[in-house]
C-alpha cells in the first residue's frame, strides 16, 4: 500500500463526517419552494377497519421560504386551503432531528399554546412528500394525509 | 434543546477535527520501520451494562396505569442489552526496552445500538419505543510493555453517549404516528457524558494489538438532566421529559416530583467491558 493511499484512507472518514450537513438543513433546503397539496382523509376504526371520507387533489399550496433573519433550520410556511378562509402567513416551519416529523407553528390559532401541528412524514423524496397527521374523536382516529408535489 | 444538541454536534465534530489533526502530525512518524509508533483502524465490542433503571420504571409504570386494558404490556430492557460494536482509530506507542517498557495509546471509538418495545392496547394500538443510541468514545491509555508484545494499562475515556427513544403510536389499521395528538408521543432524547476509569491488558503481535479493558463511569462530568423531547410542540400541557412515574404524569402532572418523577440522563450510564483488535497501517 503506498503512502500516499495509507493518508487518504485514514483521513476520508474524518474529512467526510466534518463536511455533512445534519439532517434538518438538508431538509430545510430540500423543501424550500412551492407545493401543491393533494388530501385525504380517512376514519380509523378500533375493529381495526379504516374509511376513506373525502380526498381532493389540489386542495391548496403550501410556500416554504426561508425566514428573514434566521439561519437555522426553520422555514415561513405560507399555507393556502381552497376549503377555508383562513391564511396562514409566514409561519415557523421546520423538521426534527431525525427528519420523521414536520412541524406547523400555530397552525391552529395566533396565540403561543395549544395551536401547533405535528404530523408524521411518510414518505421523503426531492419532488414529492407525503405527511399524515391524526386526531382523536368519538370513536375513531381521524387521519389527514396530504401528499405534496413540487410545482 | 435544540442549543444543547448543537452544543454536543460541535463537541463531536472538534473532536473528530482534532483527531484528523493529529492524524496530520503523527504522520512524518511513520517513515522510519523502527517507529515506536502505530497507527490504525479499531474494531470494538462492548459489552456494557446499564448503572440505572429510569427507563424500566417508565415501562412498568405505563404497564400498571392501563392495567387491564394492555393485554400485552412493555418488556423491559435488559442491562447489557446496550452492549453494540463499534469502529475507530487508534495511535500508539510502543516503547523500545526488550523486557519492560513504556507505552501509550489514543483511541477513537464510535459505536450503537437500536432497539425497540412495544406494548399492545385491547382496542388494538400499539406504543412502540424505538431506541437509538450512540457512544463516541475517547480513551487514553498509559502503562507498561512486558516482553515487546504483552501490555498492561491504566485509562481515562471521555464517553459520550446520546439516546433518542422515538415513542409513537400504530393505530388500528397500521397507521404509523409521532404527532402530538397524545401528549406522550415524541422524540425523547438525551445526553448522558462521563468520564471513565479503568484498566486493561493487550497483546501485540506484528500489525495487530488486541486489547481487553474495563471501564467504570464516575460522575465527573455526569449531569442530572432528563430525557427530554427533542423538538416539541407549544400544545404540551404536561412536562416536556419521559416520565418515570407514569400515573402521576398523566393524573397529576403538577404533582410529579422533580427529583425522581423522570427518566434521568445519568441513569443511561454504562460499566463495560471492551474487547477490541487493532491493525496498524503505519507499522
Amino acid at each position: 500500500m503506498t503512502a500516499r493511499l495509507k493518508y487518504y484512507l485514514l483521513l476520508l472518514p474524518i474529512l467526510v463526517l466534518s463536511c455533512v450537513q445534519d439532517d434538518q438543513v438538508r431538509f430545510k433546503n430540500r423543501m424550500e419552494g412551492s407545493w401543491t397539496i393533494d388530501e385525504t382523509i380517512t376514519h380509523i376504526y378500533p375493529d381495526g377497519q379504516s374509511e376513506e371520507v373525502s380526498s381532493g387533489k389540489g386542495i391548496g399550496t403550501l410556500l416554504l421560504e426561508p425566514p428573514e433573519f434566521d439561519e437555522g433550520v426553520f422555514l415561513d410556511y405560507t399555507l393556502t386551503l381552497n376549503n377555508s378562509s383562513f391564511t396562514w402567513s409566514k409561519k415557523p416551519f421546520k423538521t426534527d432531528e431525525g427528519r420523521k416529523r414536520v412541524f406547523f407553528y400555530y397552525f391552529y390559532c395566533e396565540e403561543l399554546f395549544n395551536c401547533d401541528m405535528v404530523a408524521t412524514i411518510e414518505e421523503d423524496e426531492k419532488s414529492t412528500q407525503k405527511w399524515s397527521f391524526y386526531r382523536p374523536e368519538a370513536g375513531y382516529h381521524r387521519k389527514v394525509t396530504w401528499e405534496l408535489t413540487r410545482d | 434543546m435544540d442549543l444543547e444538541f448543537y452544543f454536543w454536534e460541535m463537541v463531536k465534530r472538534i473532536y473528530l477535527l482534532n483527531a484528523g489533526m493529529l492524524l496530520l502530525f503523527l504522520l512524518p512518524m511513520k517513515a522510519s520501520a523502527q517507529s515506536p509508533f502505530k497507527l490504525g483502524f479499531r474494531y470494538d465490542y462492548e459489552a456494557s451494562k446499564l448503572r440505572g433503571h429510569d427507563i424500566n420504571d417508565f415501562y412498568r409504570s405505563y404497564n400498571q396505569y392501563h392495567n387491564g386494558f394492555i393485554p400485552e404490556p412493555f418488556d423491559t430492557v435488559h442491562a447489557n442489552e446496550l452492549s453494540h460494536g463499534g469502529w475507530g482509530v487508534s495511535i500508539r506507542y510502543f516503547g523500545e526496552g526488550t523486557k519492560l517498557a513504556f507505552q501509550s495509546g489514543l483511541i477513537i471509538s464510535h459505536g450503537g445500538k437500536e432497539l425497540f418495545r412495544e406494548a399492545k392496547f385491547q382496542n388494538g394500538i400499539v406504543t412502540r419505543t424505538d431506541w437509538k443510541v450512540r457512544d463516541l468514545n475517547v480513551q487514553y491509555d498509559l502503562g507498561i510493555l512486558i516482553g515487546k508484545s504483552v501490555t498492561l494499562s491504566a485509562h481515562m475515556a471521555g464517553r459520550f453517549r446520546t439516546t433518542e427513544i422515538a415513542l409513537g403510536y400504530f393505530y388500528q389499521d397500521g397507521s404509523y404516528s409521532l404527532g402530538n395528538e397524545y401528549d406522550i408521543l415524541g422524540v425523547y432524547h438525551a445526553s448522558t457524558t462521563t468520564l471513565d476509569y479503568g484498566l486493561s491488558a493487550g497483546l501485540l503481535i506484528k500489525r495487530f494489538y488486541l486489547q481487553l479493558g474495563i471501564s467504570y463511569p464516575s460522575n465527573t462530568f455526569s449531569d442530572d438532566g432528563l430525557l427530554t423531547l427533542l423538538d416539541y410542540d407549544e400544545r404540551q400541557i404536561r412536562w416536556l421529559d419521559l416520565p418515570r412515574d407514569y400515573k402521576t404524569w398523566a393524573d397529576d402532572p403538577s404533582n410529579l416530583d422533580l427529583e425522581s418523577g423522570f427518566v434521568r440522563v445519568r441513569s443511561l450510564r454504562s460499566t463495560r467491558i471492551n474487547l477490541g483488535i487493532e491493525f496498524y497501517i503505519f507499522n
